[in-house]
């Protein structure tokens, strides 16, 4: 277990505590992203379907626009082209953004607004010739406008999710790989920490207790000592009186007993 | 008489009229599947070479239309050049309706601050006035009323039905078919001081035109803000429908009740019958164009100038119709917007 | 954002363009600028490639950019580059050339996470 992969915290039973409120944390946290993640994927794939059905329409429906565009100016000549072209005022069709919530991931969603602004300059082109076709190619490039703020809804949205999916990814991955790993060995270091701490302090106790048990027989062995010096000492004074008896018995019937004085033994004993 | 005054020119507009494309023709262009195809076509026949020579590859419908919009301008010049009065003013006349759109072109386009350039550019050829360029560098919409009434025949148009402080504020649609009606009741009356043949057949002419052009006003102001009242303004003071017909569009609603007023009159009575809408401006069309095969037929009358003028339209339609089908592959539609009346009798 | 909601620009050949302006997207504004650019013959890829950029983040009022695809091929380093949310740009298909989804470049990144079966 390296030093990098935890985190440097003191290895006490309070720390532990916290880490593994935090690994529990990382690991509701993971499962959570990770729910999301489906979700928005889901989510994402049901858009990119969307988009392709939509983009595949698209083909046809502008094709029709084109074409009674073409119609329009066949009847009208090029003077409807130029009555349009020069005929812009204010935009008669915007588009507004609303938001939808998946997942926590904020979508905007367009929607096409009619501003109500007339189109005054525009409105009568081909009156003399082609108008009716006019109105129809309006008409059919109406038609691809609400189809292509359609396209963008979904296509904001596709971008926006895949930008979510890549963030959540990013979260999950880092939780997974990084985050939970690295508490997880932090728990196992203080644990591996604390249980040492346990055995350092079992031995510990031990040692004192062996030293306890050392110093008391120690002292015992002290006390029976003095105690065995003192018998010892009885024993030696016993028999150093035995001696002196002996000493003191030969100088009396010895020329050596005549020189002491019996009352002057124990002055013979120092 | 009248041919040794504009023999030589009528001989060159039925020249021309008879190099237009032909029914086989438009069926050898319509098996085309490019446009590079179709100039190759254009270019084995007809002058239409000299035109088509710089067009580059990928060819594009405009650039196609552009070449014939060019030939028959230069048809146009040409005949305008060596025409002697009453022919030159006549042929005046057939440039008027440009001149209506150019000038409309003109408005819109410093209305819309558009360049000088920008707008010249878009200018027909046929139309031009000489004072043009000058009023859309000024691009004031006030110096172009003044010296359209200086300096163009518009004036006469313009002075009785538009002020110069409409132009800024009546619809540019509106003023367009104010003046295209002042135009033709005019060129109604220039023609009344021609010779007898010429008057009737292009009154004949002039009437349809007359009808169409109410026809299609009423049909196309429908869901538009135009209301009634001004909509009878733009109806002409003649036309074979003149006045009772132009009383009965003024009311209509629906094209069905367009239809019904048509339907009172023979020469209508067949587009009447027609599906839709567009199937009756088709018809009003080929009701034109069949009138000016007849025109054609005949000789010695200017009326034939005017017939010769619808053709050139009518190629520049089809050529339109058919490089845009091609292009957007829509060639089951061909038939939809092609008009061959065959030229060549 | 204005309260009417934002603009859909457009850029496109005149055929294309005119009809977007006629279903009502176009608009000029006090500064008489315009939202949409209509691509002829004689516009360079710089004059393009302008447009797009102010109208992909400069200007605050567009939501929406319509680009045809003949078009957005000219500037493609730019149309691929743009990966925001908002504005949405959009290829759209021309008159003439018909419309390859293959080459769109929020298609082409769809199709690939879709693995090929996103047809």
């Amino acid at each position: 277990m390296s030093n990098q992969n935890r985190l440097q915290v003191a290895p006490t039973v309070t720390q532990l505590a916290v880490i593994k409120l935090r690994l529990q944390g990382a690991v509701r946290g993971h499962a959570l992203l990770k729910k999301k993640a489906d979700a928005l994927t889901l989510r994402h794939r049901a858009v990119l379907k969307a988009i392709v059905e939509r983009k595949t329409t698209l083909g046809e429906i502008m094709r029709e626009a084109h074409f009674s565009w073409t119609r329009a100016r066949h009847a009208g000549g090029e003077s409807v082209k130029h009555a349009v072209l020069d005929g812009v005022e204010r935009a008669k069709v915007r588009v507004r953004a609303s938001e939808e919530n998946v997942a926590g991931v904020k979508i905007p969603k367009f929607f096409l607004r009619d501003t109500g602004a007339e189109q005054r300059r525009m409105e009568l082109a081909g009156l003399g010739r082609g108008g009716a076709r006019v109105r129809e190619a309006r008409g059919a490039f109406e038609k691809a406008m609400t189809l292509l703020s359609e396209l963008a809804s979904l296509q904001t949205a596709f971008v926006t999710l895949d930008e979510a999916i890549r963030t959540t990814n990013r979260r999950v991955n880092a939780l997974e790989n990084y985050v939970t790993p690295r508490l997880q060995n932090t728990v196992k270091y203080i644990l591996g920490e604390l249980d040492e701490l346990e055995r350092e302090e079992f031995f510990r106790l031990k040692k004192v207790q062996a030293k306890k048990k050392r110093d008391v027989e120690q002292a015992e062995r002290e006390v029976a000592e003095i105690v065995a010096d003192d018998e010892a000492l009885r024993i030696a004074s016993e028999e150093l009186r035995a001696y002196d008896d002996v000493v003191r018995g030969e100088g009396g019937r010895g020329a050596g007993g005549n020189l002491i004085e019996t009352e002057q033994d124990e002055d013979l004993l120092f | 008489m009248f041919n040794r005054k504009h023999g030589f020119s009528e001989a060159f507009v039925r020249g021309c009229h008879s190099k237009r494309l032909s029914k086989r023709d438009y069926e050898e262009l319509g098996r085309c599947d490019s446009l590079e195809d179709v100039k190759t076509y254009l270019e084995s026949i007809s002058d239409y070479s000299d035109y088509l020579r710089n067009v580059q590859p990928p060819v594009k419908p405009e650039d196609i239309v552009a070449c014939c919009k060019r030939r028959h301008v230069k048809e146009f010049n040409t005949c305008q050049h060596q025409a002697s009065p009453p022919l030159s003013t006549f042929l005046e006349y057939l440039t008027y309706g440009h001149m209506i759109d150019n000038l409309m072109l003109a408005l819109n386009g410093m209305l819309h601050g558009r360049s000088s350039e920008e707008i010249l550019d878009k200018c027909s050829p046929i139309g031009l006035f000489d004072s043009l360029p000058s009023v859309v560098i000024s691009g004031n919409v006030q110096e172009l009323y003044r010296l359209v009434l200086v300096d163009t025949p518009l004036a006469k148009y313009l002075s009785g039905a538009v002020s110069a402080a409409d132009l800024d504020e009546l619809n540019v649609e509106l003023i367009r078919n104010v003046l295209y009606k002042e135009y033709l009741q005019d060129f109604m009356k220039f023609c009344s001081t021609l010779d007898l043949r010429t008057n009737e057949l292009m009154k004949n002419l002039l009437d349809l035109e007359a009808d169409r052009h109410a026809i299609r006003i009423t049909v196309n102001s429908f869901g538009t803000e135009l209301s009634k009242s001004v909509r009878t303004t733009l109806y002409t003071n003649f036309g074979t429908m003149h006045p009772d017909g132009f009383v009965r569009l003024a009311t209509c609603e629906t094209v069905d009740e367009v239809k019904q007023v048509l339907v009172t009159y023979p020469g209508f009575h067949e587009v009447a019958a027609k599906d839709d809408a567009h199937d009756v401006d088709r018809g009003l069309r080929i009701l034109e164009l069949e009138s000016c095969q007849r025109v054609l037929a005949e000789q010695f009358n200017l009326a034939a100038f005017y017939a010769f003028s619808k053709f050139q339209e009518n190629e520049l339609s089809n050529l339109m119709w058919l490089t845009e089908c091609i292009a957007q592959r829509q060639k089951s539609s061909l038939g939809e917007g092609l008009i061959c009346i065959d030229t060549h009798l | 954002m204005n309260e009417d909601g934002d603009l859909v620009a457009v850029i496109g050949d005149e055929d294309t363009v005119t009809g977007f302006l006629l279903a009502g997207v176009g608009h000029v504004d006090e500064r008489q600028r315009l939202n949409y650019l209509v691509v002829g013959e004689r516009t360079t890829d710089d004059e393009i490639a302008d447009a797009f950029k102010a109208f992909t983040s400069t200007r605050e009022d567009v939501a929406v950019v319509l680009i045809t695809q003949v078009i957005a091929d000219r500037i493609r380093h730019l149309v691929d580059a743009h990966s925001r949310a908002i504005p949405s740009v959009l290829e759209i298909p021309d008159k003439e050339n018909p419309y390859r989804p293959e080459s769109d470049s929020v298609l082409s990144r769809v199709r690939h996470l879709l693995g090929g079966d996103g047809t």
